[in-house]
């Protein structure tokens, strides 16, 4: 096998879990749902374009407890995934690298993932 | 980093994901907003507010944006992980093409709709 003598990338079998490696594993776990859902919001179009008894039979789904749970991640993983890539944004202009700075940073990643998530599911019963 | 360096295949796929996570910033906050207030919509009031002209444009922005960033995240994420190399490449060129289509499809309902199904 020639490719395993190539570095590669770090398992996560192999790091301890820290706050750092757990913020950063679960950026792309929450883009992969953040896709996930937006296949979902596709098929959404596509019955509004074509097919009023696809419209039905989506908001029948959507409407279950399942699904709506789902749609309650997916807001949490893209909002978590907008907010953790801000922070990749000015790690790339170089800012914010002191390790005290990354720790702060991730936590105010995930206290505000969760406030934005939630407002945005209040304001549906609220507004 | 050389000057050398900025030649590597990789810093346009680099540049290309952060340029599109710029746009999708402000657009998904409002899309999330938008739509998690639109679950429960009757077919009209859903197809109405589509086919606004801003929300359709802005929409389609989005759509574009989002499965362009979703398919240089998921190469990224191939490229990790499957080691085999050709089954790394096939995985990608399938995971490009689901994007793609789904890119397609997205923008083109949003069309549909817009246009209030003249075509």
């Amino acid at each position: 096998m020639p490719h395993s003598v190539r570095p590669v990338s770090p398992h996560l079998q192999i790091y301890k879990p820290q706050l750092t490696s757990t913020l950063s594993i679960v950026h792309r776990i929450t883009g992969v749902v953040a896709f996930a859902g937006s296949l979902l919001v596709m098929l959404w179009l596509v019955s509004l374009a074509w097919d009023a008894s696809l419209y039905g039979f989506l908001q029948r789904i959507v409407l279950s407890l399942p699904v709506q749970i789902f749609l309650f991640f997916w807001t949490l993983s893209l909002v978590y995934h907008l907010l953790n890539g801000i922070r990749h944004l000015m790690w790339d202009a170089g800012k914010g690298f002191e390790l005290p700075e990354i720790y702060r940073s991730g936590r105010l990643v995930l206290v505000m993932s969760l406030l934005i998530t939630a407002a945005i599911w209040l304001s549906k019963t609220v507004l | 980093m050389s000057e050398q360096d900025s030649n590597h295949p990789g810093v346009p796929h680099w540049k290309a994901q952060r340029r599109s996570a710029l746009v999708l910033i402000p657009l998904s906050l409002w899309v999330l907003y938008s739509l998690i207030n639109n679950i429960g919509a009757s077919f009209s009031d859903a197809r109405d507010w589509v086919a606004n002209p801003v929300v359709a444009i802005l929409l389609a922005i989005f759509s574009s944006a989002l499965f362009f960033h979703a398919k240089l995240g998921l190469q990224v994420i191939i490229e990790d992980y499957i080691s085999d190399i050709s089954g790394r490449q096939s995985l990608i060129r399938i995971s490009n093409l689901i994007c793609w289509i789904a890119m397609l499809v997205a923008v083109a309902s949003i069309m549909r709709i817009a246009f209030q199904g003249q075509f």
